[in-house]
């Protein structure tokens, strides 16, 4: 079953979303989103805390994106943040990115893994999609998880951020 | 979203395991999904679920973003199509060292799974992060087959390690 955990709907803008105590009886977790940034460009970064670790050392990322005829990517660099993956201020009216992000095994003792897709539309309604993972290089369980834009600004009212766990 | 996705059945794998099968799959859903989330205990290479037991019929596919070094698209000429199943990108392995590569997680989604007036179409998301390159994947594939799907056997390239979690779920649409 898929069984929302957590529901936040946002009234005013907010600098993050936390889930805590997060239940560890699922298989893996799912973060089903729609948001925006109220950051000075169109599109924005979402940036990741697991467990509390702000340290982007500790953390490893891969992605790619595709937007019109633009492809972008990158190999693998030590970055708690998920690209083009949050619509930003400058952007078209009303346009709210939608994002995807498994977190895989999320209490086993392994690596543990986020994968992320997402859309994201800018200034001239050009969608992007961007697909990639993260990689927390440590063995404990996820009991908490906080989003933020990665600009340093806040989500605006109107975001949405549920938790599902997988049983 | 809860109420329309129930879990048919899950395998937890505590030992290695090159195949897992699922059999009469119920006919009372509209759609399937596979969650995979693996560790491969053995060298780089793709996996396939093949449904039916079925070898000859054709699966194309095509996907973007296959490698994140060098963003590409690939699909109708560029890929040659299988007569073995859906092909699973893994890529994740343990004999390269890193910590980061004993972790992958793989969705497919598998479209009207039981109509027979068409072939079954299936999309898939792919993450497996490695040290020689990263595969993150969207993808979608068609079986050409138009029976009903009653069985899905789930093989890795090598096999499956300790600790991997392969679910299907029953999708019920509104």
């Amino acid at each position: 079953m898929y069984i929302r955990i957590a529901q936040n709907i946002l009234t005013g803008n907010a600098a993050s979303v936390t889930f805590s105590s997060i239940p560890q009886t699922y298989q893996h977790l799912m973060v089903r989103m729609s948001a925006r940034s109220d950051s000075g460009a169109d599109r924005d970064a979402l940036l990741f805390a697991i467990n509390g670790d702000t340290n982007a050392a500790n953390y490893w990322r891969g992605s790619a994106s595709r937007s019109n005829a633009t492809t972008s990517g990158d190999t693998g660099s030590a970055s708690r943040t998920f690209p083009l993956s949050c619509t930003g201020g400058t952007a078209v009216a009303n346009v709210f990115s939608a994002t995807e992000i498994t977190l895989s095994r999320y209490t086993q003792s392994v690596t543990k893994l986020l994968g992320f897709y997402a859309s994201s539309t800018d200034s001239d309604s050009d969608s992007t999609l961007t697909i990639g993972s993260l990689i927390w290089p440590f063995t404990s369980a996820i009991s908490s998880l906080t989003i933020s834009p990665s600009s340093g600004g806040n989500f605006v009212a109107g975001t949405t951020v549920n938790l599902y766990g997988l049983g | 979203m809860p109420a329309t996705f129930t879990k048919i059945a899950s395998v937890s794998i505590s030992s290695t395991t090159a195949t897992v099968t699922f059999s009469s799959i119920p006919q009372t859903f509209t759609d399937l999904r596979f969650e995979i989330g693996y560790s491969e205990a053995s060298p780089n290479g793709d996996g396939r679920i093949r449904f039916n037991g079925d070898t000859t019929s054709t699966t194309d596919f095509a996907g973007v973003f296959r490698n994140a070094s060098t963003p590409v698209e690939f699909g109708g000429s560029a890929f040659t199509p299988s007569t073995g199943g859906v092909t699973i990108y893994q890529n994740c392995n343990t004999s390269t060292g890193a910590s980061r590569d004993n972790c992958a997680h793989n969705s497919f989604d598998v479209i009207d799974y039981r109509n027979t007036n068409k072939y079954t179409t299936i999309t898939s998301r792919t993450y497996t992060p490695t040290n020689s390159g990263w595969t993150n994947l969207t993808g979608a594939a068609i079986w050409r087959n138009t029976a009903a799907i009653t069985e899905a056997a789930v093989t890795a390239n090598g096999s499956w390690g300790a600790g991997t979690i392969i679910t299907l779920y029953g999708i019920l649409r509104a």
